[in-house]
């Protein structure tokens, strides 16, 4: 037997291992669902509830409403600052059909190398509704974002497979020097930015440049060309097996450049050999520039495309205080009077559409056809090809509605496949079935507050035309396609 | 009487009935500065990534070309150790075009295309965020205004055009140079952009939609600017878009964006500004020489620009068009056979009036010392001087100071 037959071979014993698992799985899901509260009882929560789990969640399911209100925001928020508490099983049975998440490289490439990339693209999308974990969830797409990695690039097809699983998942909640460092070696990450070509005779510095500017210190540190070029040299040879361990990472002392360096002003001595990148890693974990650059970074993600300075001041005084502990740094932003007050934020495409889809408990598989909504509204999943991953502000996505109205009538008309709204739950509690009953009802659930009378009178008015029967589906369609509901 | 947005759409739109038309929010209070007559449309095609200038138009004429990229260098027109169809194209001697723009060649040969070589702008980062940040808002620093150029083009110049398609952006967004008062849509598709439903249920929606838009202070503008392309393009969907015969459009993005520009241009809807972005132009590694990863990039620029310009061959006297990117790449190729971050790059004009069939431009040479830090190719062509002398000239904007702050802009002489 041949490593292919075997790989193969233990390829479909794994499948068959999950496929297995599926009848009971099914059991397990509908209880695991069963604690659902109905739509009806979701609580009316106060506005800085409603705001702070807005903002770190993908849009908060009613029983997240009802817990936190239960229990208070701030031990809500500590409680998903410490997701291994919170039980998460309907999560992982939806993806665990998705095989490529936990295969090991070789398995990938020899079996299912195809399908890696669609199924990682279903798993952040069925992650982003189904986690209960949702604080890490999003902080899992921030750290994707920061080390953005574009699968249609080379090997990263199903490299990034690897790369989210064992550099941003294993990370996302640990410490920012680890996440670092694993990314340096994550073989995806360098061939995405060609390091894997990077050669003692002729460095190449795409990958050193990035590190650089976008991965740890940004491009106003004061870092100079010759910085990037020397720590282009200090990574030469940081490659990626081709042979038998295909997609491994590995240092080829071979192409290494073994003379001396200097690097942000550290003298490297020559013949440093694959320490070169750990004297690097040091080097810039100790530059003044990076705690304050990751800061503001996670700033504007969770309270405003310009984050207040007094809050990056904070943030990156606890992410020094703690060396780099991504909670304790997310602590400073989220126990912040700035958070509190945050003004609204634009929502980006993965929020607007999975949190449509978990506010309305909606069921879906995730087909392409789902996915091909965000690829119009302009984020196709671990598809943007620039480094600097999909932008945070809002001026980058305000210019492109369309979609999201199309998305809004497609969800509420059960035109997009795969995907359903569940109507029974639904109807049942959204009054007596009248146009204005309707739109009051889905703006209080999906809003947070039912929309002014004088917009809903004229609202009504407009849509006097419809059927009584499409009552409830159209006041669903408006108020996901509203402008108040683009924000969060 | 000025038109309002209003009043534009009714008479632009005689045949469509409205039952209930919201009233959009008035426009930002701003007073352009000028009024003019509306000038040429403008496409402006961005190269996402630097593109490698030395091997889009080839300096063949230096040896020193040859020797700093020994395996990536595209051959001279007359190598003849080398097939045909890889050796650059003689434009004049001494620059020559990549072959895979072949179909370009026409356009130079009828003196419609022109290049403006070692052109750039002045930031020395070779960080492609940051330099395009700083080019597509036309500034020289972090402060200034956060509008793009194209933008305050638009708000500093009257052309008595209200369409919500004066200024579009192809593709999923509207890329920072075009953001600023007078709000700019994205537009992936013609055939794509409706609601589906029964059409009285779909009109209900617009209208309800209509209304709360208008009522939103922060949304108002582009809710408005959507419903009205909604109208518009639904009219020119239904008839569908044939290009002029021998117009082949190439099947991919850019070819498909190009052919929404061309229907838009034809449909005589308000189109004074188009941009569109083509990414890939990275090339860190297996770069290419006459052929590979980049060859194919251009290979689609041009087809896809050859095809547009024949389609839209009765407006050329009334269209420029511009391609550019954010610099250029490193003179001497890197051990992965491709090119690291540079400086000076080439910008591309094309159009009726644009004085074609040569390289502007002044070009120091490939030697060591002529060399920007000693690497790369040294700016010696401002990108606001070429895009400043577009603007006056070709798109009447007789100011065009608002447009890029605190810089005096030299006329190149590259546009009639």
């Amino acid at each position: 037997m041949n490593r292919r037959q075997f790989l193969t071979l233990s390829g479909i014993a794994t499948a068959s291992l999950a496929l297995s698992a599926c009848a009971p799985a099914r059991e397990i899901i509908k209880q695991t669902r069963g604690d659902a509260v109905p739509f009806r009882d979701a609580p009316i929560v106060t506005d800085e509830l409603w705001r702070a789990l807005n903002r770190i969640t993908f849009a908060p399911r009613w029983d997240e409403l009802a817990r936190a209100n239960e229990i208070g925001r701030d031990a809500w928020l500590e409680e998903q600052l410490a997701p291994e508490t919170i039980n998460d099983l309907d999560c992982e049975l939806r993806t665990r059909g998705l095989d490529t998440l936990w295969m090991d490289p070789d398995l990938i490439l020899n079996v299912r190398q195809d399908a890696a990339k669609q199924e990682l693209q279903q798993a952040a999308l069925l992650r982003a509704m189904y986690s209960r974990r949702q604080l890490y969830e999003t902080v899992v797409e921030f750290w994707g974002d920061h080390f953005n990695i574009e699968q249609d690039k080379l090997d990263c097809a199903w490299l990034k497979t690897v790369d989210d699983r064992a550099v941003i998942r294993q990370h996302a909640f640990g410490n920012f020097f680890d996440l670092l460092w694993a990314s340096m070696h994550s073989p995806a990450m360098l061939h995405y930015l060609d390091n894997h070509e990077n050669f003692a005779h002729s460095p190449n510095e795409n990958y050193a440049r990035e590190l650089l500017e976008l991965h740890s210190l940004g491009v106003d540190a004061g870092y100079t060309q010759r910085d990037v070029r020397e720590t282009a040299r200090c990574l030469t040879g940081w490659t990626v097996n081709q042979g038998w361990t295909r997609g491994r990472f590995e240092f080829s002392s071979d192409h290494h450049d073994e003379n001396e360096k200097i690097v942000l002003g550290v003298k490297i001595p020559a013949h440093g050999g694959e320490s070169d990148g750990q004297r690097v890693f040091d080097a810039i974990s100790a530059h003044p520039a990076l705690p304050k650059f990751i800061a503001r970074k996670m700033a504007r993600r969770f309270v405003a495309d310009e984050p207040p300075a007094s809050l990056v001041e904070k943030t990156a005084r606890a992410f020094s205080d703690s060396r780099g502990d991504i909670k304790t740094t997310l602590r400073a932003i989220l126990f912040s009077d700035e958070f509190r007050n945050a003004p609204p934020k634009y929502k980006r495409p993965l929020q607007f559409v999975a949190g449509a889809l978990r506010q309305l408990n909606v069921e879906t598989r995730v087909d392409a056809e789902l996915l091909q909504y965000l690829v119009k509204m302009g984020q196709p999943l671990f598809q943007w090809a620039m480094p600097d991953g999909f932008p945070d502000r809002a001026s980058a996505w305000q210019n492109n509605l369309l979609p999201r109205w199309q998305f809004a009538l497609a969800l509420a008309n059960d035109e997009i496949q795969g995907t359903r709204v569940n109507w029974e739950q639904l109807q049942n509690s959204a009054g007596d079935g009248s146009l204005r009953d309707a739109l009051k009802h889905f703006s209080a659930r999906l809003l947070g507050y039912e929309l002014p009378k004088i917009n809903l009178g004229a609202a009504v008015k407009n849509l006097r035309g419809v059927p009584p029967e499409k009552n409830t589906q159209t006041a669903l369609a408006l108020i996901i396609a509203s402008p108040q509901y683009q924000w969060r | 009487m000025a038109l309002t947005r209003r009043t534009f759409l009714q008479s632009a739109l005689a045949g469509l009935t409205f039952s209930v038309f919201p009233s959009w929010m008035p426009r930002l209070a701003f007073t352009p500065k000028n009024a003019a007559a509306r000038g040429d449309v403008l496409v402006c095609l961005f190269l996402r990534g630097a593109a490698d200038a030395l091997n889009i138009v080839v300096p063949f004429g230096e040896d020193e070309y040859y020797r700093q990229r020994p395996t990536i260098a595209i051959a001279r027109p007359d190598d003849g150790r080398m097939n045909s169809p890889l050796r650059a194209m003689d434009l004049d001697g001494f620059f020559g075009l990549h072959p895979a723009l072949e179909k370009l060649l026409p356009a130079w040969q009828a003196k419609q295309l022109a290049f403006v070589h070692a052109c750039g702008a002045p930031d020395e980062s070779r960080s492609h965020f940051q330099a395009m940040e700083l080019m597509e808002r036309g500034c020289e620093a972090a402060s200034g205004p956060g509008t793009g150029w194209l933008g305050r083009h638009l708000a500093s110049l009257d052309t008595n055009n209200h369409s919500p398609l004066r200024a579009v952006g192809i593709g999923e967004r509207v890329p920072r140079m075009l953001q600023g008062t007078i709000p700019a849509s994205a537009l992936r598709s013609i055939a794509d952009f409706h609601l589906r439903g029964d059409a009285a249920s779909v009109q209900a929606m617009q209208n309800a939609l209509g209304n709360l838009y208008a009522s939103d202070a922060a949304m108002g503008e582009i809710g408005g600017e959507t419903m009205n392309m909604l109208a518009i393009l639904e009219k020119l969907s239904a008839t569908g878009y044939i290009p002029r015969a021998g117009a082949t459009y190439p099947e991919s993005e850019l070819g498909l964006g190009l052919k929404q520009i061309a229907a838009l241009l034809k449909a005589q809807v308000g189109l004074e500004i188009a941009c569109v972005d083509v990414g890939g132009w990275d090339t860190h590694i297996a770069q290419g020489g006459g052929e590979g990863g980049m060859a194919q990039l251009l290979r689609d620029v041009g087809d896809s620009l050859a095809a547009f310009y024949h389609d839209v061959a009765d407006y050329s006297q009334q269209l420029s068009i511009v391609v550019m990117s954010e610099f250029g790449r490193r003179v001497q190729e890197n051990g992965g056979l491709g090119t690291d971050h540079g400086h000076g790059s080439v910008m591309w004009l094309l159009g009726g009036n644009v004085r074609g069939g040569r390289v502007h431009g002044e070009w120091r040479g490939l030697q060591h010392e002529n060399l920007f830090q000693g690497m790369d190719v040294a700016v010696t062509t401002d990108y606001r001087d070429v895009l400043s002398e577009v603007l006056v000239k070709r798109l009447n904007n007789p100011n065009v100071v608002d447009v890029f702050p605190n810089y005096q802009a030299t006329m190149r002489g590259v546009v009639n």
